[in-house]
């Protein structure tokens, strides 16, 4: 899997749980639901974000690593 | 305060679940997938590509050498005329070529083999969130939901929500809109959740005074017989009974 395709996996993921997450909060109004989204679901945010950021730049250092160190191309 | 709970639906705690449990398994999967590139490239980089390129290097260097000695042998050959050698020396300047990007790349090796050390470490934290996020809070945020479910459950057995003879337990009711009662002090969250929050379900006080539903009677009474036996219900008797002791004393 690429880079690309797990960044894009990781916000994909992020996207499907708050979706879902705002069908349930329709139906489960209490303190309880509240502050469970605060403890769990809002955390996984900055978290999904902050990985997204360090599997873009793994993947740039990835692609210069094998331009570099790959093979090259004779004629 | 007095608080209550609102759940129109178990099945918000069941789909909560789901979704945590689905959330988990697909992060799960991208970073797992990331984490065996990363591996890979750093095995390519610390056990292929160095005796690649030098492989490569010797080869290169005896195309040169093969290239002059096609120079030399035609010299030889034509001696003593003169002769044109532009294609054979072009030749062997593309071997030479070739043979300098080859050390470039083994000198290009030889660089990253430590620094993709760091960079795949530095690739670690800004993951470890995540990480730890798969793999410690969610599923303790599964536990607190499963807890959740049980107290609700054990409700439901107890308080049938139409008031009724008891068979209809509401187990996908519509509406379910309970006092929060002390069964539902399972709803607090497990001691390794981050005590930050102030107002941990642990905190929260029922309020009767304040609600206009009281405790059920089936809690308040001291004759359980015939009530599931589990440890959170016979928990929840046992609060209910504290309660309802304090209650009648307070109104009296």
């Amino acid at each position: 899997m690429s880079a690309n395709a797990t960044k894009a996996n990781l916000i994909d993921a992020l996207k499907q749980l708050r979706a879902r997450w705002s069908h349930i909060k329709m139906i489960w109004q209490d303190e309880a639901a509240l502050k469970f989204e605060q403890d769990v679901i809002d955390p996984l945010e900055p978290a999904i974000l902050s990985a997204a950021r360090g599997v873009e730049h793994v993947g740039e250092l990835m692609a210069q690593v094998h331009r570099e160190c790959g093979d090259d191309h004779r004629d | 305060m007095g608080t209550q709970v609102r759940i129109y639906d178990r099945r918000a705690l069941l789909d909560a679940k789901a979704a945590l449990v689905k959330f988990a398994e697909q992060v799960g999967a991208a970073l797992a997938s990331m984490d065996s590139d990363v591996a890979r490239l750093g095995q390519w980089l610390h056990q292929d590509r160095p005796s690649h390129w030098k492989r490569e290097i010797r080869q290169r260097e005896d195309g040169v050498l093969a290239a002059k000695t096609d120079i030399q042998r035609k010299i030889i050959a034509q001696a003593p005329e003169p002769v044109s050698l532009i294609l054979e020396r072009k030749v062997v300047q593309r071997a030479q070529a070739y043979t300098e990007e080859a050390k470039r790349r083994y000198q290009k090796v030889k660089q990253w083999g430590p620094r993709w050390e760091r960079d795949s470490l530095l690739y670690k934290t800004t993951v470890s969130g995540l990480t730890d996020a798969i793999n410690r809070d969610i599923p303790l945020a599964l536990n607190r939901l499963e807890k959740m479910l049980l107290a609700l459950e054990a409700y439901e057995r107890i308080a049938p929500p139409d008031g009724g003879d008891g068979t209809d337990t509401g187990v996908t009711s519509d509406v379910i809109d309970i006092p929060l009662l002390p069964t539902l002090a399972m709803l607090a969250p497990p001691a390794s959740i981050p005590a930050s929050t102030s107002d941990s379900p642990d905190d929260i006080k029922i309020d009767y005074a304040t609600t206009s539903n009281s405790p059920p009677a089936a809690l308040a009474g001291s004759d359980h017989s015939g009530l599931p036996d589990s440890p959170s219900l016979q928990s929840a008797l046992r609060s209910a009974d504290t309660l309802a002791a304090d209650g009648q004393g307070g109104r009296a």
